[in-house]
């Protein structure tokens, strides 16, 4: 049950990297720069940050099952 | 120089995307995917073995390697599309920034052109004049762009008058027209009392100051440019009209007799020979004297009795977009200069600035102080900048073009 719960801890501390690897990239979508192609780039910038934060959520999913099999074996 | 794109934001993104597609590379290659699915089956298996459901041990254990899986294979298929676009990115920086040179580049070639060859800058605009300008114009109605709307009206915010120095030559005159550019639709109209109080007028016209092609609120715009030149009425002419208006009615006297000397910078000269050669703007004014630096103004016409002094720098293509020389002989003065090269550094845009106007004009009165002949251009001039025991008071207007509510 310790290794699950462990385990659970690294795939919530990857969903951390994970969002703040997010940030950065919805802010370097965020500068006002103009020129040709600079609005897809900045909608294709939104849909990588949206895409990292979609991964992260993941990952809190995979520890989510984790400790609720923790939980089962606990109680079992 | 800028010209819209900024290779370095791009650059920041990319390094930005780059610097995302080597954590999740680093996250993925470290997630323990195999481990977690062995230890959630060892874990269930132990549970079941201790009496536990196997059913609901199957589904758990299910779930977990299902989430596993999905997260390993979305995370590698997002480190591919971080990577990717990080070097397009990178790509696409290298792109602006060799825009950017090329443009910058070609700009500064421009302006030393036209600089260098001012007789072809004044026959391109004769002929731009002549095929250009009409169509251009009508390209701009179809945008609303370069439009003087006939639901705009010119309002005027008035200062309290207050003493200034009297202009004491054609550098002051100049100077003043400068001063005025440096603030959003100020017109200056400076009255100057002699020992005897007699009054004179001068009214000091802003260049151009907003370079949108849509009319905005300053009047002192592109729209008024290429209006003034084809002497047609602009929201800025109208709001000098009002203000020379309203300063001369603030005196509570007949001033219809008293000298007036319009004066201005580039659109500021347009406006004001434009303002000096309409029947209706002198019409109760006496209007003596135009002085104008940097202005086409070669298209335009005066009647005899008031005096013109043009002020042209030779490498300034800005007097030659009329497409035609300035005007000498009769009641125009036109005094062409060559500024000195390390002044202008070979480029037009330096040979139009406003600042190297007032030298210019400086250095002209100091000639002119030191011949004894006296020129026409000083006719022109001298009533408004000379005599002892002379004092002036400015009266500042703020213009802004706006828009009146035809329901209202």
């Amino acid at each position: 049950m310790d290794e699950l719960l462990e385990l659970a801890m690294r795939w919530e501390a990857s969903a951390d990297r994970l969002r703040r690897r997010a940030g950065v990239v919805r802010w370097a979508a965020t500068p006002d720069w103009q020129g040709p192609g600079a609005d897809r780039c900045r909608e294709e910038l939104v849909a990588r940050w949206a895409a990292l934060v979609e991964l992260a959520r993941q990952h809190d999913g995979v520890a989510h099952r984790l400790r609720g099999l923790a939980a089962w074996v606990e109680t079992s | 120089m800028r010209v819209g794109v900024r290779p370095d934001d791009v650059a920041a993104a990319a390094v930005a995307l780059q610097d995302a597609a080597a954590e999740v590379e680093d996250i993925v290659g470290s997630l323990p995917v195999g481990r977690t699915m062995a230890i959630a089956a060892a874990a269930g298996l132990e549970a079941v073995v201790g009496g536990a459901d196997a059913l609901t041990w199957s589904r758990a254990v299910s779930h977990v390697e299902h989430e596993v899986l999905r997260a390993a294979a979305i995370g590698r298929a997002e480190q591919a599309e971080l990577a990717t676009m990080g070097r397009r990115l990178h790509r696409l920086a290298a792109v602006y920034a060799a825009v950017e040179d090329g443009v910058g580049a070609a700009l500064r070639g421009l302006d030393r052109f036209v600089h260098a060859h001012p007789a072809l800058v004044e026959g391109g605009a004769h002929v731009g004049h002549r095929v250009a300008l009409e169509p251009l114009l009508g390209l701009g109605s179809r945008l609303g762009w370069l439009e003087e709307r006939t639901d705009a009206v010119v309002v005027l915010d008035r200062r309290a008058p207050a003493e200034a120095p009297p202009p004491t030559g054609l550098g002051d005159l100049v100077a003043d027209d400068v001063d005025v550019a440096a603030e959003d639709g100020l017109v200056r109209v400076t009255e100057v009392v002699d020992r005897d109080g007699r009054s004179v007028w001068v009214v000091a016209i802003s260049g151009t100051q907003s370079w949108s092609p849509a009319p905005g609120e300053n009047p002192f715009d592109v729209t008024a440019d290429v209006h003034a030149v084809r002497s047609q009425s602009s929201a800025a002419a109208i709001g000098v009209h009002l203000a020379l208006l309203e300063a001369q009615r603030s005196t509570g006297r007949d001033t219809s007799a008293e000298p007036i000397l319009l004066t201005g910078h580039s659109l500021g000269g347009i406006l004001a020979v434009g303002l000096a050669a309409d029947p209706a703007f002198r019409h109760g004014r006496r209007v003596t004297g135009v002085v104008t630096a940097g202005s086409p103004t070669g298209r335009l016409s005066l009647p005899r009795t008031i005096g013109s002094v043009a002020l042209e720098h030779r490498g300034d293509p800005v007097p030659r977009l009329d497409g035609v020389p300035g005007r000498q002989g009769g009641a125009w003065t036109t005094v062409v200069l060559d500024p000195p090269p390390d002044d202008t550094d070979g480029l037009g845009s330096r040979a139009h600035s406003g600042e190297l106007y007032v030298r210019s004009a400086r250095e002209v009165e100091a000639l002119s102080r030191r011949d004894p002949a006296v020129e026409s251009w000083e006719q022109v001039v001298a009533p408004f900048t000379e005599g002892e025991g002379r004092r002036a008071i400015a009266h500042e207007y703020v213009l802004t073009r706006q828009w009146q509510n035809p329901r209202s």
